[in-house]
């Protein structure tokens, strides 16, 4: 279909506008209701007595599935179990006070998601995320301000990085036919 | 003077198989003032009580099991077979990827919130729906809501412009593209 004919074929619809008869607005259009964040604000406060055990709930699971993973290999399963506990945890951290613990699993998911074949990944790799991201709430290394997490964490995703983009040069060069490099990790 | 939205009247569906972020997510929701809140633990589960009660705005996961929150928009978008296929949605998620956010916002997604949030980036992207109600577009390849500011040309080519959906990663460093 050309252009002029999809163009042709655009409906544009106006929604029937329950929210605007429902929801009372005063006051002017922009600008942010600072008495409803604050609420809120205190509402996530009342909840933070509970957030160290949140985290062990969390840590715990992606110890699990670190584990399965030894146990069962990375399948397709199990990397995405492993992906969501990681996932979760790089949502997570930082709400629950600790932005270092959201770093290490943003690097984790990167590796999990971003290598195309997930049968090449280094477990050992993964190992390495899993027990620095348990570390991190061990030792109560909470922010980049603790040189030695923050360098942990820097350094994982480092290695990540160069691995993914050999495994993604690899895979391109599989594609066109090429042998591509094998060389382990 | 900043708006007072009253939202004792909105209703929200929000999806996500993590518990603790539901717990988050309805804290701030119910501080808000909101009195009607569903939970979902899945996409799947999520249909289901958006069908069954009709809220005014979901809030979704993306990454969960069974049905994730792409392909439980999809199947919202849809006016054929869906009953509310206009309620607005706002995609919450640990992916800040601007792939990511393409697909989202071609999947028919409002507003994209990137983890972790902060009540007040919240506040933003439903002030956003509740104030800067959107026409929706519907063409060979796309059913779901206009572009701001968006000109027919771009609307043409299918999925609406990125710019289209708030997205914020955090209040500090909300942007919009």
């Amino acid at each position: 279909m050309s252009e002029e004919a999809e163009a042709a074929k655009i409906e544009f619809i106006q929604p029937p506008d329950t929210l605007k008869t429902k929801v009372k607005v005063t006051g002017a259009s922009g600008g942010i209701d600072r008495l409803a964040i604050q609420r809120a604000e205190n509402a996530l406060n009342e909840l933070s007595g509970q957030f160290e055990d949140w985290l062990d709930t969390e840590l715990a699971r992606l110890q699990a599935a670190r584990k399965r993973a030894h146990d069962e290999g990375l399948s397709e399963p199990v990397n995405e179990e492993l992906f969501r506990a990681a996932h979760d945890l790089k949502g997570q951290g930082d709400t629950l006070g600790y932005p270092l613990v959201t770093t290490v699993c943003t690097s984790l998911c990167k590796l999990l998601d971003a290598a195309p074949d997930k049968s090449r990944i280094p477990l050992t790799l993964v190992d390495q995320h899993v027990f620095a991201a348990m570390a991190v709430k061990r030792e109560q290394m909470k922010t980049a301000d603790h040189a030695l997490g923050a360098a942990v964490a820097e350094r994982l995703l480092d290695v990540v990085m160069v691995f993914v983009d050999r495994e993604q040069q690899r895979a391109a060069a599989q594609t066109l036919g090429g042998a591509g490099e094998d060389a382990p990790c | 003077m900043a708006a007072t939205i009253d939202f004792e009247a909105v209703s929200f569906a929000v999806v996500d198989d993590n518990a603790n972020m539901r717990r988050l997510v309805c804290a701030i929701l119910k501080s808000f003032g909101s009195r009607e809140i569903y939970e979902a633990e899945d996409g799947a589960n999520g249909l289901e009580i958006i069908q069954s009660f009709g809220p005014d705005i979901v809030i979704t996961d993306w990454v969960m099991p069974i049905l994730d929150g792409i392909e439980m928009v999809r199947l919202i978008r849809n006016p054929e077979g869906f009953r509310f296929p206009f309620v607005p949605v706002i995609m919450l998620t640990g992916h800040s990827e601007r792939e990511r956010v393409i697909q989202a916002r071609d999947a028919g997604v409002h507003e994209f919130l990137c983890k972790p949030m902060s009540a007040q980036a919240l506040y933003q992207r439903i002030q956003s729906i509740l104030m800067r109600p959107r026409a929706f577009v519907r063409s060979a390849s796309y059913f779901g809501p206009e572009r701001r500011g968006i000109d027919c040309g771009e609307a043409a080519g299918g999925p609406v412009g990125i710019a289209a959906m708030g997205v914020a990663h955090d209040e500090a460093d909300a942007v919009r593209i």
